[in-house]
């Protein structure tokens, strides 16, 4: 059973009924605000459970402050498991962590520190779902997540089932024999979930009410970690840059390009067309015959967007352009698109960033 | 140093014909790159793969032959005498492939473990130090007390395959004897079906913010405010990395 209340056709036309007249008119305009109006006031903006039949848990990297796809993703596949009765807790680690965890669909959120080793990890994890006695744990298949997943498994004997790529509230798939066979289960006690496998929750928003974290035991530490050193944009490989700026047709001043792209700490990358031209390298061509990336940023100055070109941004969560044609089919993938002549944009930023130093 | 490195029976995964995981080969080199002495363990029949990771560099390679649950088999092997170091790939390539059994061996044997290791340095004072690889290119630097377990990154350098080692390798057979089960795993095994990733997720809210024919200054300093935000800029250590 759902909580939504039953809808009754006959009183919903009875409302609408105008009175007077000999034929009955109906007038459905304004349906909602009579319904609602009529059954009470309109339920909160936030779902707020107290007591759940029982508890799954997502654990969510936000390394940005708050969760990005992947983070979603997870707390997605939390709520598919939890169901309908169920509730979810969400452990997050990471810098300022707890943001807009509510609205991917937590009731509870138990902030970690992020600076807990690998090794203290699993030990912290457990203390903090103690209390909820959590029916399953899912993380994302990320190098740190995969990695406290198995440690967790580990530790407490709980099955696991990792990189699945199907899931419902009965079931998990996963690839198992070198991706040449699949596995169909009930769905373990600790699962991980690659990228873009399980649709983030789309429901209303949830409370996600703050909980008290667990302490943190001073272990003897067998494991030190240093501190975590970024590469050099300029000798990183395309495919592994997390921020790329790539020029197109429209880009005709390459030394206010190259200067900027030092500026940014960007990796340059460029389309086909340019490579072609010998402007740029072809080992800096984006899209299908070029090289996929798997950035976090794109800046994208006089690309007009291709089909091919677009499935070299696969991955890409913040598409930034510059282009002169607001109909650019890059526009309407960009989180900003800024409609300008690149030739005027690009060093005009260039003054920009050497005015602040 | 003394150095082990497990190696599962592998499959490629287009052909099927048994050959050493990608992550297996990273390992081997790993414990090259440490020195000393390098062997190979395998619980199971031995296969062409085992003589394989011999052309890789390994000397010997040992097939713990009897059956059983790998992971308790590994246990008491390695317990005497243990080595210093054991390394593993992150995952198999033929079997469960869950990547589990250097948790559940790390676990057993009470040692530490690293993941995602790209390259061994010294060892001083039973400490040592490794670097492990991250996304995008970056890395980190870490230490641990010996003896332990690593797991290589599968994009740590791999040796070069010498066709001549891989026949000369000593593939020697021990029987084990009663070992516990292997664990049983629930569920109904299929070939594989490639399923369509989710798309259209791509991008926080979707449709973006459209700024049309901006002066040259102030689209500057929305583009600059924007890349900021987007912690794209300056010398935010670590928080641009998504983990
Ligand atoms: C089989 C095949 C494979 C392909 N593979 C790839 C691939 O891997 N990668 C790839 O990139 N392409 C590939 N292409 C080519 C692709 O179809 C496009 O032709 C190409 O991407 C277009 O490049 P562009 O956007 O730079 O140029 P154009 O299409 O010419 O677009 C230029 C854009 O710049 C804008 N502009 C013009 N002047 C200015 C200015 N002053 N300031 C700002 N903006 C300006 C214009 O409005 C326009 O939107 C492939 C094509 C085929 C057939
Ligand atoms: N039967 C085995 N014998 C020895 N090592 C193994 C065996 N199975 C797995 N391993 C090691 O454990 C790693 C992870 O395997 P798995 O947990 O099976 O995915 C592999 O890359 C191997 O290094």
């Amino acid at each position: 059973m759902t909580g939504r209340p039953r809808r009754d056709p006959r009183a919903e036309r009875a409302r609408c009924l105008v009175p007077g007249g000999v034929r009955p008119r109906l007038v459905r305009a304004g349906w909602d605000g009579v319904l609602t109006a009529e059954a009470g006031p309109r339920p909160p903006a936030v779902v707020c459970i107290e007591e759940p039949a029982f508890w799954v848990a997502a654990i969510v990297e936000t390394p940005e402050g708050r969760p990005d796809r992947w983070g979603r993703q997870v707390l997605g596949a939390a709520r598919v498991l939890a169901g309908a009765e169920g509730g979810v807790v969400a452990l997050v680690t990471g810098v300022e962590a707890g943001h807009g965890v509510g609205e991917g669909g937590a009731d509870r959120v138990v902030v970690l520190d992020i600076a807990i080793g690998p090794e203290a990890m699993p030990g912290v994890m457990l203390a903090a779902l103690a209390p909820f006695a959590p029916r399953h744990v899912v993380m994302a298949e990320t190098p740190a997540g995969g990695d406290w997943a198995r440690r967790l498994a580990a530790r407490s004997g709980w099955s696991i089932q990792a990189g699945i790529e199907m899931l419902n509230a009965r079931q998990a798939l996963r690839p198992v024999g070198a991706m040449r066979r699949e596995r169909a289960a009930a769905p373990a006690r600790v699962l991980t979930v690659p990228i873009d496998r399980v649709a983030p929750y789309g429901g209303m928003r949830r409370e996600g009410r703050g909980c008290v974290p667990p302490d943190v035991p001073v272990l003897e530490a067998r494991v030190q970690v240093g501190p975590v050193v970024l590469a050099q944009a300029a000798e990183m490989p395309l495919a592994e840059a997390p921020f790329v700026m790539a020029a197109g047709q429209g880009v005709r001043d390459f030394d206010s390009f190259h200067a900027l792209s030092r500026f940014l700490g960007a990796t340059e990358g460029a389309s086909r067309v340019v490579c072609d031209a010998g402007l740029m390298p072809r080992g800096a061509q984006v899209g299908a015959s070029g090289t996929v990336l798997d950035a976090r940023c794109y800046l994208a100055f006089g690309i007009a967007g291709a089909p091919q070109h677009l499935q070299g941004l696969g991955k890409v969560e913040h598409v930034v352009a510059v282009n002169t044609d607001l109909h650019a089919a890059i526009v309407a993938r960009a989180g900003l698109a800024i409609i300008a002549d690149a030739q005027a944009v690009m060093p005009a930023l260039l003054d920009l960033l050497r005015e602040e130093g | 140093m003394r150095g082990v490195v497990l190696l599962s029976g592998g499959i490629d995964p287009v052909s099927g014909r048994p050959a050493v995981p990608r992550g297996e080969v990273a390992a081997i080199g790993l414990a090259l790159s440490a020195g000393g002495a390098v062997g190979g363990l395998h619980v199971g029949e031995g296969s062409v793969a085992q003589r394989q990771a011999g052309g890789y560099g390994l000397e010997r390679v040992d097939c713990l032959r009897g059956g059983g649950d790998a992971v308790a088999i590994l246990a008491a092997h390695l317990s005497a005498p243990p080595p210093d170091l054991v390394l593993a790939g992150s995952r198999a390539c033929g079997g469960e492939d869950s990547g589990m059994l250097p948790y559940l061996l790390a676990e057993r044997l009470g040692w530490p473990l690293l993941a995602g290791v790209m390259a061994i340095g010294a060892v001083a004072d039973g400490w040592l130090s490794v670097t492990i690889g991250l996304p995008l290119g970056a890395r980190q630097e870490a230490r641990i007390r010996l003896p332990c377990i690593l797991c290589a990154h599968d994009a740590a350098p791999a040796p070069p395959f010498v066709f001549d080692r891989a026949r000369r390798v000593v593939v020697r057979t021990v029987d084990v004897s009663d070992a516990p089960p292997v664990p049983v795993v629930e569920g109904v095994e299929r070939p594989y079906r490639a399923r369509p990733r989710l798309i259209g997720s791509a991008g926080p809210g979707g449709g973006g913010t459209v700024l049309e024919n901006p002066e040259p200054a102030e689209a500057a300093r929305v583009l600059l405010a924007h890349l900021r935000a987007l912690g794209m800029l300056g010398s935010s250590e670590g928080a641009s990395i998504d983990a």
